[in-house]
C-alpha cells in the first residue's frame, strides 16, 4: 500500500498556517478605528476624520482596464494632513501609505506637492481611500487607510 | 484521433475560461477569510489554478499549464482584466503555469492525487510569491501568513482537483495516464 504523504502535508500546513495566523494577529499593528496614524522622525500622530477640514473633490481616476471612473466626494490633500500633523510637506522624500490589510503604496515628495494629485477621501463606510489623479491604472487607490509613514 | 485531439483542446480552452473567471466566483467567501486575517488574498488563485492543474494532469504534454497560463493572459489583457498588476499581469499568470509543469514533472512517482496537491501548493505559492513581488510588498508576519493560507488553499484545491480529474476523465473518455 501506499503511503499518501499529502494528507500528513496538508495537515502540517493548517497547523503551520493557524500558527502563523496568531503570530500575525498578535504582533501585527493596532490603529484607532477610524483614526489616520501618520508616523514622522519617530513620533507618531492619530488623525480622526472630524479634525481635517474637508473640501469636495473631483476628479476621474483610471483602473487597469483603462475604464476611467468620477470621483465626486468629500475629502482632503494628503499634504493637508501631513500639515495637521506637524510635517512639512516640503521636506518629504517619499511617502508609504499602509492599508489595514497591509497592502502598501508609494507617493514621492514631488506628487505629494502637486496640488490635487494625491487626496484622501471619506469612504462610505467610514475611514480613507487615497486617491492618485493621473495614474494610468488604480493600483494605488488604496482603500482602508491605516497609517502614513513620512520618509 | 483528430476528433479526440479537438475534443482536448476544447477542453484546455474551457479550463482557461474557468480558471480566469473562477476567482470572481469564490471571491465572496475569500474575501471573509482574508479580511478577518488581515492579508490581501491567496484562497482565489489557489481555487482558479485548480483549473490548470486538473488539465495538466488530463493532457500531460510538457508546457500544458505554462501554455494555459499564457493564454489565460492573453486572454485577460484583451479583456481588460489585468487587475492590479496591470501590464505585469502576464507574469502573474506564467509564472504558477511553469511551476505546475515543474511539479508534476517531479512527482510522477506519486498517486494522482497528491501530485496535484502539491502542484497546486507550490503554484499558489508561486502566484503569492509573484504578487508581493509586484504590488503587494508585504514583509514578515503578513508575507507569512499570505503564503500560508495560498499554500494551504492550494493543497485543498489540489485534492479537490483529485477527485474531479478521474470524473471528467470518464466523462470526456481521455486516455489513462500511465502510472496514475
Amino acid at each position: 500500500m501506499k503511503k499518501r504523504i499529502v494528507p500528513i502535508l496538508i495537515a502540517v500546513l493548517l497547523i503551520v498556517t493557524a500558527a502563523v495566523a496568531v503570530w500575525h494577529l498578535s504582533t501585527r499593528e493596532q490603529y484607532e478605528a477610524g483614526g489616520l496614524t501618520v508616523r514622522f522622525g519617530g513620533t507618531e500622530t492619530v488623525l480622526k476624520a472630524d479634525s481635517l477640514t474637508k473640501s469636495e473633490i473631483h476628479g476621474e481616476t483610471v483602473n487597469g482596464k483603462g475604464e476611467a471612473s468620477a470621483i465626486d466626494a468629500q475629502g482632503v490633500a494628503l499634504s493637508e494632513v501631513l500639515k495637521a500633523a506637524g510635517v512639512d510637506p516640503a521636506a518629504v522624500e517619499r511617502i508609504e501609505v499602509i492599508a489595514s490589510d497591509e497592502y502598501r503604496a508609494e507617493v514621492t515628495g514631488d506628487e505629494l506637492r502637486d496640488e490635487g494629485k494625491v487626496c484622501l477621501i471619506l469612504q462610505d463606510g467610514g475611514g480613507f481611500q487615497m486617491i492618485v489623479f493621473g495614474d494610468p491604472n488604480s493600483k494605488r487607490n488604496v482603500r482602508d487607510l491605516v497609517a502614513v509613514e513620512v520618509q | 484521433m483528430r476528433h479526440s485531439r479537438l475534443r482536448r483542446l476544447l477542453f484546455l480552452a474551457l479550463c482557461c475560461d474557468f480558471g480566469l473567471f473562477a476567482k470572481q466566483l469564490v471571491s465572496p467567501f475569500a474575501n471573509l477569510v482574508t479580511d478577518a486575517l488581515h492579508i490581501p488574498g491567496g484562497i482565489g488563485t489557489s481555487f482558479s489554478l485548480m483549473f490548470l492543474v486538473v488539465s495538466a494532469a488530463l493532457v500531460p504534454r510538457p508546457g500544458c499549464a505554462a501554455i494555459m497560463g499564457a493564454t489565460q493572459s492573453l486572454i485577460a489583457l484583451i479583456m481588460g482584466r489585468v487587475g492590479s498588476m496591470g501590464a505585469l499581469s502576464p507574469i502573474g499568470y506564467i509564472v504558477p503555469g511553469v511551476v505546475i509543469d515543474l511539479v508534476m514533472r517531479l512527482t510522477k512517482p506519486l498517486p494522482l492525487t497528491d501530485r496535484l496537491a502539491l502542484a497546486n501548493a507550490v503554484g499558489a505559492v508561486s502566484a503569492s510569491l509573484t504578487a508581493n513581488l509586484i504590488v503587494f510588498r508585504l514583509q514578515g508576519a503578513p508575507l507569512a501568513l499570505y503564503v500560508c493560507v495560498a499554500a494551504s488553499s492550494g493543497a485543498l484545491c489540489g485534492l479537490l482537483g483529485g477527485r474531479i480529474v478521474p470524473l471528467v476523465r470518464r466523462a470526456l473518455s481521455f486516455g489513462i495516464q500511465k502510472g496514475d
